[in-house]
């Protein structure tokens, strides 16, 4: 394996290799080699670093690294057997979503463009296992995927300027969960109460990395206030 | 310590940058204006990586309770000391009760002012740097700027006499700024559009802010959009379907879906922070090669750089 072609300096101290197609499972396995391997080892070369949909970004000290070293370091770490990997997060998390109209801000106007009831898209949407494809945007933030065909929806024109936060949506091939109110431009289906998001003074702690999968499981007003209740410090 | 006595929501705590938690979404924050940033913790022989203020457009008052050395530098304008013009960017000793006052600026957006031995501000993230996007940083922690009746503690210092920044340093923040930018190898433009880029001339725009920059030219690009989203770098330029160029400042989200041309040096963004709207900009290439030497020199000069 080379990963020569692969790897490009975008600006004097970040360096972008491109792991694979966005979706495809084997570049989920590179990337959970990848960010195990940093994890443990914690290279002095390396600042910070980002992984999105086949692209990984990394900061890095300059004056310690090359091209030819990043490429002989995880080519070896890419070439090793995937069970090699501790699998610690390989149990499918599952996600309790409250699909009420007055949560789902678009289940209706979903329900116009698809030509599906309320009740056919909350069962595509729990009706399988997602991964999650990539973080960012703000802490907490996954995009899981890939959600069934007949869902996808381009982002809506005019993004909403507030979506509340644990507002669970769908884009294109993804799906999502907003954890904090911000402006997005998802369509919003439902709402997962509790926080998917903790922060302390020296870590975060979200719910929904790279390397797990995810399932979606409807419940009804009555739980979602019991859930809420027990999540809230008060 | 230091009283803050006037404020603006522009004005925040700042170090280099909240580094190691990206990939979770958090942005980076730090200096708009590293260069100058570092240049204040510089010139007092801090550690680089010392707490200190940014002061976007002037308008901050402060008073020192006890004596201390500190650095102003970056933007400029009618700043005293106690009624007392301030001569350039360098450092200055202050006496208990000093009042300094930023007023209106004459050149530049960020001002920077350390002192010596920083400011003791408790680090979240393993940064104090102020991430308003975030709710991350600054005095509390949880991304306020500085308002009025702040506190921040320093050690008191013995003053010693002024000393500027040499001359040969200072960067001009008011001529039309050529940025150095290196190109990035993309399927999202072709030559005429990376032609069109790089020979016209860019106004900054309004839409000013810690994430990015809106830039303005008489002709717009084309480009494809890319299905995904994908990690965008510090300085990074995104052609957005209006054509016109958004520049990635410090607080800029992890993950884009606009199509990027390419990336500012790090001088050539600390340059491009300061220029205030209406300012005339355009960018040439440069290779990564050169922009390394550039960023080592800086890196040697101030012991780190981001």
């Amino acid at each position: 394996m080379n990963l020569d072609g692969r790897i490009q300096w975008v600006s004097e101290d970040t360096v972008e290799v491109r792991l694979g197609e966005p979706v495809a499972e084997e570049t989920l396995a590179s990337i959970e080699k990848i960010s195990h391997w940093i994890r443990l080892k914690k290279p002095e070369w390396l600042i910070d670093f980002c992984y999105g949909f086949g692209v990984l970004s990394l900061v890095v000290r300059p004056e310690r690294i090359d091209t030819s070293i990043l490429n002989y370091e995880f080519c070896s770490v890419l070439n090793r057997p995937t069970s090699e990997i501790h699998r610690e997060d390989s149990q499918v998390i599952e996600i309790p979503v409250c699909y009420s109209q007055e949560f789902g801000l678009d289940l209706r106007s979903i329900s116009e463009k698809t030509n599906l009831s309320v009740n056919e898209i909350i069962d595509l949407h729990c009706g399988r296992d997602y991964r999650v494809l990539a973080t960012g945007f703000v802490p907490g933030f996954a995009y899981l995927g890939e959600t069934d065909h007949v869902i996808h929806l381009p982002r809506r024109d005019t993004p909403r300027t507030r979506v509340p936060a644990g507002s669970v949506a769908i884009a294109e091939n993804q799906t999502a969960i907003y954890p904090e109110e911000t402006p997005g431009g998802w369509h919003i289906i439902g709402r997962t109460p509790g926080s998917i998001v903790s922060l302390s003074t020296d870590s975060i702690n979200a719910k929904l990395a790279m390397g797990r999968s995810v399932r979606f499981k409807s419940i009804s007003m009555d739980e979602f206030a019991k859930i809420e209740a027990m999540d809230d410090p008060d | 310590m230091i009283r803050i006595k006037q404020a603006s929501p522009m004005h925040t705590v700042q170090d280099l940058g909240r580094f190691g938690f990206a990939s979770q979404g958090v942005a980076q924050a730090g200096p708009m204006d590293s260069i100058a940033a570092c240049w204040a913790n510089c010139i007092l022989n801090n550690s680089v990586n010392h707490p200190l203020i940014e002061i976007g457009g002037g308008g901050l008052v402060a008073q020192f309770t006890m004596p201390v050395n500190f650095a102003i530098t970056g933007a400029w304008g009618d700043f005293t000391l106690d009624g007392q013009p301030l001569i350039g960017p360098g450092c200055y000793p202050a006496n208990a009760g000093s009042v300094l006052k930023t007023g209106w600026l004459s050149s530049g957006f960020f001002t920077y002012l350390a002192v010596e031995g920083g400011f003791h501000v408790e680090p979240v993230l393993g940064s104090v740097a102020t991430s308003q996007r975030d709710s991350l940083g600054g005095t509390r922690g949880a991304g306020k700027a500085l308002t009025s009746g702040d506190e921040l503690p320093y050690e008191a210092g013995r003053p010693r006499p002024l000393k500027l920044i040499p001359r040969r340093y200072l960067e001009s923040y008011i001529t039309p700024l050529v940025c150095d930018v290196i190109i990035r190898k993309s399927d999202n433009f072709d030559s005429v559009a990376t032609d069109l880029f790089l020979n016209q001339n860019y106004t900054v725009t309004k839409e000013q802010s810690r994430l990015g920059y809106r830039l303005d030219g008489q002709s717009s690009i084309n480009s494809n959009r890319p299905r995904y989203s994908v990690p965008v770098p510090l300085g990074g330029v995104q052609i957005p379907p209006s054509g016109q160029p958004i520049v990635l400042m410090r607080d800029h989200q992890s993950l884009g879906g606009y199509p990027m041309i390419g990336t500012l040096t790090r001088k050539s963004l600390s340059l491009l922070a300061q220029r205030t709207p209406g300012k005339v900009v355009s960018f040439r290439p440069v290779s990564r090669d050169k922009a390394r030497t550039e960023f080592l020199m800086y890196q040697k000069l101030f012991g780190d750089f981001r």
